[in-house]
Parts: structure tokens; C-alpha cells; sequence
């Protein structure tokens, strides 16, 4: 009897709830992601309790180039993670207020909202909600403390008002550090690079040049299905470094330092979060988009040059027994290298980087040239 | 406004039509069932990055770093000819992380009672194989970078690792091979067991898959990793792979 009732009235109430879903007026509660996805990527994951908003990305944005967040109102995170260099600084180590050194290079942020696994080098932080949250306190950063950064926020009626909108606060003091993170996350996703010559070629509206093309099978192995590539070397770059982001998201040893035991890495990498010392030398693979704007290079910035890095995967690397086997020595001749080379600077996408700098002008940010 | 009140409305409604059945977590006559694979080396549990293991040919010791397959279609089929029960379309069982445990499991609640043998597809089956990683999900088994390339598509198994072949100690000597096409793919059956899935019984289906037993053949038959043509093997069409493809159907075993 129950039951029978109960179907009826689901009937009628799922007829008005279809009713109300096909009228626009009745839609609008939902704020729609402002963000376009390109089809050529699997979609970005959103997490449940941070979907994309306009006022969440808008105000995100605002505090990723706001110095004002820092302890002494000298940094923000657009000084390490700069738009014009594909968000990274130019320097081996991350420099933080009063010019305070990192003990890592900075990773840049092309696409980093389709990292779904850990982010850092060591991948310590599993989220980009969370990872945001760790430069503002580093004393090596920006050096803040959360009250005297949430007080900044707070008596900012412009941040108040952004904060209330983007997440339906009712008063200034729900504005959280995980609030913070979250606005933070939601424009660190929005930093979508589609438009570099490689995408371009793929999408069918531009070519490579001859020696490009031999760069990308190169780096793509395409001698191994035979063909017209047969006679070229394989570089093996792809098997950490896979398209369309160019990074597999995991964890090696890539052989930049000799460490016949596995205790004898000067930075632990991977190993210092896991506790496993067969982790120890192993960082994040890094995208390779934009690459070209993103030097020096490696977790602690020591090959100041795209020809540096060839010449090191090339000679094969350092040993240690936890060194990925696809790091050996490949016997790449300098005109391979040279082909090489022209590939990844057609990973370099302008269009990004120049959106990027004129939406970030919008906020106040001032191109910089760092020594 | 209005759609909230409706949407609360809709809610109370189907808690009404739940009541009967909310007593119920779990619907009478079915059951969870884990697939468990348990990799070894030479019978013992494997132990990435840390294990020395010794090898076939004189003197040689290796450390394996990564080992991984793909396992598509794994299906229940029902002893008394029923249709089959697809547990799942496609899983990607990887070891690849220093404290990944031998065994890793899989589960799937919700399936019927009844006496079953198991089968799966050995690799990514061509259905999947044709779609490329941004057709599926970001998190999806085939969106973890096992992507070759338009031509070559997914990589259906690799072995990684570092051999030690001159007796100083040193593992630098690497070793790698990435295998898979749509020719290699396999449906590997066992009709010859049958899985009794019961709400009351442990529901595990125990595979073994052991590394040694894929790169060694026997004793006159294994991989050379003398020569870097057949130690650093990434072409599907080389007979190595052919040669630890075959190896690997031989090399998993269904325990119970």
C-alpha cells in the first residue's frame, strides 16, 4: 500500500522536477564552470566540494598574485610561479621573502589541474587544495602565519565580498585557510595550455618542419613500428614523459646522481615522504609543456639548458640501483640532439603565456626580471 | 525555491518506497568476490627495488622495479551455462612502487551465487585498444600513461628492472620491455575449477603470476640480457616479446 502511494506521488514530483529543470529561470543556483576543457584531454577531475566557479577562479587569481599574503608583503605566488616564464621563476632554487632559498627548483603550472595524483617534486601534497596551502606558511616563501593572513582578508572589503560570493559565506569569519586553498586550486586549474604548435600539428592545423618531425619521433620512439622512422634512435623520453601532458605523474630516479647505496642521495626526493629508502632519488616526472620557458631544470635546477638535459640522458646517466632502466645510454648524435630540441620548443604554447600574463596584469602583477 | 521544495518532497517520497527493503545492505543471494594476484619471483613473494633475485644464466642478479598487465573481460561464467557475469571491463594490475604488497586485490560486490569457472582477457581487448586515453575518464585503468602512440596503442604488460651481470655488486644493467598488440590478445580460461561464490564462503579467487617464470621459459630458453637488442625491448614485433608473451600466460596460474 505504501509502497504504491509512494510510486505515485514519485511519479507526479519527478514530472514538476523535469518541469522546473527545462525552465532557464529555474537553473540558475547551478554556477557553471567558466573553464574550457579541450576535447584533446581526458577531463579534468573536479573534486566534489571545489567545482569552478567564475568568482572562485576570479578571486583565486586575485590571491595568486597578491604579495599582501606574504609576511612581509614582498612575495606572492606568482613570484616564484611567474606567467611569462610558463610559471616558474628562472632560478636553480625557489627564493622566497628576504631572498630566503628553497632547496627545490620551482615546477611550473602548465596543466596542472590534470596532475591527479600528488603534487611536488616528492609528491607530499595529494591534492592542489592542499598543496596551495603550504607556500604561505613556508618560512622559506612567503613566510606567513594563518591569523595574520586571514586577518589581511578579512579587513579587505573587495576579498570579503569575493569570498561571500565564491562560497556563500554569510560572514568574514568563515573565510578559512581551506577556503584559501580552494580559490587557489579552482585558477591553478584554469591554467590550460592547448594551443603550442605540437597540439596544433596533432589537430591537424600546422606542420612540423622536417627536422621537428625527426625530433618528435625521436623522442616518441617511432622507429620501433618501422617505416620511415626506422632508421632514426630512440630516446626514450616518452615513457616518463607521455603525451598529452607530457608527464606520467610518477616517481624516478633519473640518474642525476651516484648513489651506489641508496642512502647516499643528498636529497631524499620521494623516499624522504615515503620512508622507503628504494624511494630515495626519486622525484616527479615534470610536464614538458612549455619547457622551453621553464629553465633551469631538474629538482634542484643544475643543467641550466634544454641541451644540458639531452646531453645527460644521452650520456645515460649516474648510477644507482634504483635508476629507471630507461635511463641509459643512447647514443643520440648532435644532430639528433638538435632535432631534439626544435621538438620541445614546439611544446611552447604563446597564446597561453600571453593570456596568462594579460589576465594577471589585470590584477596589479608587473613583469619582473629576476637575477 | 521551487525545485528545492520538490526535490525534498521527491526525497520523503522514496524514503517511503525504501522503508520495506531498509533493513537490507545487501541483497539476499549475492555476495563480494576479491580477485587476488600475488606476484612472485622464483615462488617467493615478489619485492620490488629491494630484492636481489638470482637469474638463470650464470652469475646474473636482478632487481625488478615494475611489472604490470592488463587484465580485460574478467568474467564469472556460470557452471550450468548461464550468461557470464563480467566482474569488470578492464584493470590494470601494476606493481610499481617499493611497498606495494605481493598481492594485490580487486573486488566486486554484488554478484549472484552459484558455482562459476573464471576467465579473463590477457591485455587491453581490441574494443578498448582502439579508444585513445582521452575518451575515458582521467582516473580510468586506461589513462595511467600506458599509451604508446596511435599506431602501437596501449602497452599490455612491462617488466623493468636492473641486472647485475658481472658479479661487483653493481645492478647497472637495465632492463626493460614493453609488450602488447591486438594479436597478442588472449582469453585465458579455467574450466577446470570451479569457484563456488556463497554470502557465507571467502569469495577469493587466488592467482599467482610469477616474473622469473615470464622471462625464463626454461632451462635453455630465457631472456638474454647480454646483448641490449633483447634486454631493451620496446617493439611489439620483436620475438622477445612474442617470447615473454607467451611466457606470461604460462607464468599466471589460478590457485583456487
Amino acid at each position: 500500500m505504501w509502497r504504491v502511494l509512494g510510486l505515485l506521488i514519485a511519479g507526479m514530483l519527478a514530472w514538476l522536477l523535469l518541469s522546473n529543470l527545462s525552465n532557464p529561470a529555474a537553473s540558475t543556483e547551478v554556477a557553471e564552470n567558466p573553464v574550457a576543457e579541450p576535447d584533446d584531454f581526458a577531463r579534468i577531475l573536479y573534486p566534489d566540494d571545489n567545482p569552478t566557479s567564475a568568482a572562485g577562479l576570479d578571486l583565486g587569481r586575485r590571491l595568486f598574485y597578491d604579495k599582501g599574503l606574504s609576511a612581509n608583503g614582498t612575495v606572492s605566488c606568482a613570484s616564484c610561479h611567474r606567467p611569462e616564464l610558463a610559471f616558474t621563476d628562472g632560478l636553480p632554487l625557489a627564493m622566497g621573502i628576504e631572498g630566503r632559498r628553497s632547496t627545490r627548483n620551482v615546477p611550473g603550472l602548465t596543466n596542472i589541474g590534470y596532475n591527479h595524483f600528488s603534487l611536488f617534486w616528492d609528491g607530499r601534497s595529494p591534492s592542489l587544495e592542499e598543496q596551495a596551502l603550504h607556500p604561505l606558511t613556508d618560512p622559506n616563501e612567503m613566510g606567513g602565519h594563518w591569523p595574520d593572513i586571514l586577518d589581511y582578508l578579512r579587513a579587505d572589503g573587495e576579498y570579503v565580498s569575493a569570498f561571500s560570493v565564491a562560497f556563500d559565506l554569510s560572514d568574514d569569519v568563515e573565510i578559512t585557510p581551506e577556503l584559501v586553498g580552494r580559490a587557489l586550486a579552482q585558477f591553478q586549474r584554469s591554467l590550460i595550455s592547448h594551443q603550442s604548435k605540437y597540439d596544433r600539428v596533432l589537430r591537424g592545423e600546422a606542420e612540423f618542419t622536417a627536422q621537428e618531425l625527426r625530433g618528435w619521433a625521436i623522442f616518441f620512439d617511432r622507429a620501433e613500428e618501422g617505416g620511415e622512422f626506422v632508421d632514426l634512435p630512440t630516446a626514450e623520453c616518452a615513457h616518463c614523459h607521455a603525451a598529452p601532458h607530457f608527464s606520467n605523474q610518477q616517481f624516478f630516479n633519473n640518474g642525476i646522481d651516484q648513489a651506489p647505496q641508496l642512502t647516499e642521495f643528498a636529497d631524499p626526493g620521494r623516499g624522504g615522504v615515503t620512508g622507503s629508502v628504494s624511494d630515495n632519488g626519486m622525484f616527479r616526472t615534470p610536464s614538458l609543456r612549455n619547457v622551453a620557458l621553464t629553465a633551469p631544470y631538474m629538482h634542484d635546477g643544475r643543467f641550466t639548458t634544454l641541451e644540458e638535459v639531452l646531453e645527460h640522458y644521452n650520456q645515460g646517466g649516474e648510477y644507482a640501483p634504483n635508476r629507471s632502466p630507461n635511463v641509459r645510454p643512447l647514443g643520440l648524435t648532435k644532430q639528433d640532439k638538435a632535432d631534439l630540441l626544435v621538438f620541445l620548443q614546439t611544446l611552447t604554447d604563446e597564446q597561453f603565456i600571453q593570456q596568462q600574463i594579460t589576465d594577471a596584469r589585470q590584477v596589479g602583477y608587473e613583469l619582473e626580471i629576476k637575477k | 525555491m521551487p525545485r528545492i521544495l520538490t526535490l525534498f518532497l521527491l526525497s520523503f517520497t522514496v524514503l517511503f518506497l525504501g522503508c520495506p527493503n531498509d533493513d537490507d545492505d545487501s541483497v539476499a543471494g549475492e555476495a563480494t568476490v576479491e580477485v587476488n594476484f600475488r606476484a612472485l619471483f622464483g615462488g617467493e613473494d615478489l619485492q620490488l627495488f629491494s630484492e636481489r633475485y638470482d637469474y638463470e644464466a650464470n652469475d646474473t642478479r636482478l632487481l625488478i622495479t615494475l611489472f604490470q598487465f592488463y587484465v580485460s573481460d574478467l568474467q564469472l561464467v556460470p557452471t550450468d551455462g548461464g550468461e557470464p557475469i563480467t566482474l569488470t571491463e578492464i584493470e590494470l594490475v601494476r606493481w610499481n612502487e617499493s611497498s606495494d604488497p605481493a598481492t594485490l586485490s580487486f573486488s566486486y560486490p554484488d554478484i549472484p551465487e552459484g558455482s562459476y569457472t573464471v576467465r579473463f582477457g590477457l591485455g587491453v581487448k581490441r574494443e578498448l585498444n582502439d579508444k585513445n586515453p582521452n575518451e575515458f575518464a582521467a582516473d580510468f585503468v586506461l589513462n595511467e600513461n600506458e599509451f604508446w602512440n596511435e599506431m602501437a596503442r596501449y602497452v599490455f604488460t612491462k617488466i623493468e628492472g636492473n641486472a647485475e651481470l658481472e658479479g661487483d655488486d653493481l645492478f647497472d644493467t637495465p632492463l626493460s620491455y614493453h609488450i602488447g598488440k591486438n594479436d597478442f590478445y588472449v582469453t585465458l580460461d579455467y574450466p577446470n575449477a570451479t569457484i563456488d561464490v556463497s554470502a557465507e564462503l571467502n569469495n577469493d579467487i587466488d592467482f599467482t603470476v610469477d616474473v622469473e617464470r615470464m622471462m625464463v621459459a626454461n632451462a635453455t630458453t630465457f631472456a638474454d640480457f647480454t646483448n641490449e637488442d633483447t634486454r631493451i625491448v620496446h617493439n611489439p614485433n620483436s620475438p622477445v616479446s612474442a617470447q615473454l608473451w607467451a611466457n606470461l600466460q604460462q607464468a599466471i596460474l589460478l590457485i583456487r
